[in-house]
């Protein structure tokens, strides 16, 4: 009888105990869960902050190199411009004549340095360039620089352009840009081709020059070739890539591959 | 009077939930103010009912059934979140469940004997819904919700926990106490069920403070 009894006792007991089990089983299971989640909504949270710190210091970079490239091009090309119109109107103050050749020349000038003015306008709005397409905007600084008579850009376009992403477009055409400041400002280049060719998936921009080359693995590690590194974190930014081929001599290939979103 | 030890903890469970009551209010779980005086009444008048000349206990628990249960089920639908069609399944099953205890009460284990179906159906109707409370409010997408700092995850866990245990207890109560099934000397039934109310009030008190220290949901 006594057997019986300590039988249901232990039944009871065991039942109990199963139930617990089960019930903070099920407790655990809903805590790590929650906990997971939790983790992975503080990884997402800190990913998009440095996210956003990332895309923040790019555009403090690209300022700051826009501010370098408008001191650069109003000293080299408008006040060089200006300066020829001040000296040509200083010859006719001297002359006390009026003459009508002379006159012509300040005009062209003036108007040069008009011209010169409103082009580095387009490049540097932004605004402007979410208007345009990616196309537009890289063919519309080609132009600019072949103005400028420094070099010869050629450009070739393959495919049709897809619906880019606005952050993307300006990225890409600020990488364009950059890549070209450099071969204007390094390479010694007299000729450099653009290529872009737009893939299903991504697109591929091809930035190729014929002029002193240089090994990107020593330029990259130097403290001078930070403009290199701001082009491949960009790209990488966007979820792109940048890879630049060059060797000594032989010219420099910057190659950008980026998605559409 | 008498007053066991455990009734301290429901006691102390009432007193926190007096103090706490406009936090209550603010996390809609302000029923269990009057729960709580239910349970304080039943047990005490359950612990001393020689003092009033009965010969036993069970029609008071029977009664605490029957006043409780729809307090259980407005909590439980509260920290549910129903949603309007999610409402009116909820009241339905909630009615059923009421008639049947009403029915067993009055028709087939009435009021001399405790009513272990009637505890039995409201103790898996709150499993249930405890369980289900849990499930919601893991799978919401609110924000941060840290568990040990949420009132509803300590109240669901716990009545979770209770209806699991009370289940095998109370429904055997009467097998347990007529065969003597004992562990330690002491009666299964009393060896168990007073630690059970003593957990389950502390943590109720601890949700109650811890409504007070977050403002608002």
């Amino acid at each position: 009888m006594q057997d019986a009894k300590d039988q249901v006792v232990f039944t009871i007991i065991a039942v109990i105990i199963i139930l617990i089990f089960l019930g903070v089983l099920f407790l655990v299971m809903l805590f790590y869960y929650n906990n997971k989640k939790r983790q992975m909504r503080k990884e997402k949270q800190l990913m998009r902050a440095t996210f956003d710190k990332q895309l923040l210091e790019s555009k403090l970079e690209i300022q700051e190199q826009t501010f370098d490239m408008i001191s650069q091009e109003i000293h080299d090309h408008v006040g060089q411009i200006l300066s020829l119109a001040k000296i040509q109107l200083g010859i006719m103050e001297q002359k006390q004549v009026m003459d009508g050749e002379l006159m012509g020349n300040v005009k062209e000038s003036i108007s040069q340095a008009m011209t010169e003015l409103r082009d580095i306008a387009k490049s540097l709005s932004s605004e402007r360039l979410q208007h345009l397409s990616l196309e537009e905007s890289i063919s519309q600084e080609i132009r600019r620089i072949n103005r400028s008579g420094f070099i010869k850009v050629g450009s070739d376009v393959q495919g049709t352009e897809k619906n880019i992403p606005d952050q993307h477009k300006l990225i890409a055409f600020r990488i364009v840009q950059e890549g070209l400041q450099n071969i204007i400002k390094h390479a010694g280049a007299t000729e450099v081709f653009v290529s872009i060719r737009y893939l299903e998936e991504d697109m591929f921009i091809s930035i190729q020059d014929n002029g002193v080359g240089f090994n990107p693995e020593t330029e990259l590690k130097k403290q001078e070739g930070l403009g290199l590194q701001h082009i491949l974190r960009r790209a990488a930014l966007v979820g792109g890539k940048a890879e630049i081929m060059s060797k000594p001599g032989e010219g420099t290939t910057l190659q950008i591959q980026m998605g559409y979103v | 009077m008498h007053i066991a030890w455990y009734e301290y903890f429901q006691l102390a469970g009432l007193g926190t939930a007096l103090y706490c009551r406009k936090s209550l209010h603010a996390f809609s779980l302000g029923a269990f103010l009057p729960l709580l005086i239910v349970v304080n009444i039943t047990e005490l008048t359950a612990m001393n009912f020689r003092t009033f000349g009965w010969t036993s206990n069970y029609l008071i628990y029977n009664l605490y059934l029957l006043v409780s249960t729809p307090f259980f089920f407005y909590l439980a639908g509260k920290m549910l979140f129903l949603t309007r069609k999610e409402s009116v399944i909820y009241t339905v099953v909630c009615i059923l469940c009421m008639l049947l205890v009403f029915i067993n009460f009055l028709f087939f284990q009435g009021s001399t004997r405790f009513d272990t179906y009637s505890l039995g159906l409201i103790e898996i109707m709150i499993i249930i819904f405890s369980g289900l409370c849990l499930v919601r409010l893991t799978l919401n997408d609110q924000g941060e919700l840290n568990f040990m700092r949420e009132p509803y995850f300590w109240i669901n866990s716990l009545n979770l926990l209770f209806g699991l245990i009370t289940l095998v207890v109370l429904g055997l109560q009467s097998y347990i106490l007529i065969n003597h099934i004992e562990i330690a000397h002491k009666s299964l039934y009393y060896a168990i069920l007073p630690a059970v109310n003593a957990v389950v009030y502390a943590g109720y008190s601890y949700a109650f403070i811890l409504c007070r220290t977050q403002k608002t949901r």
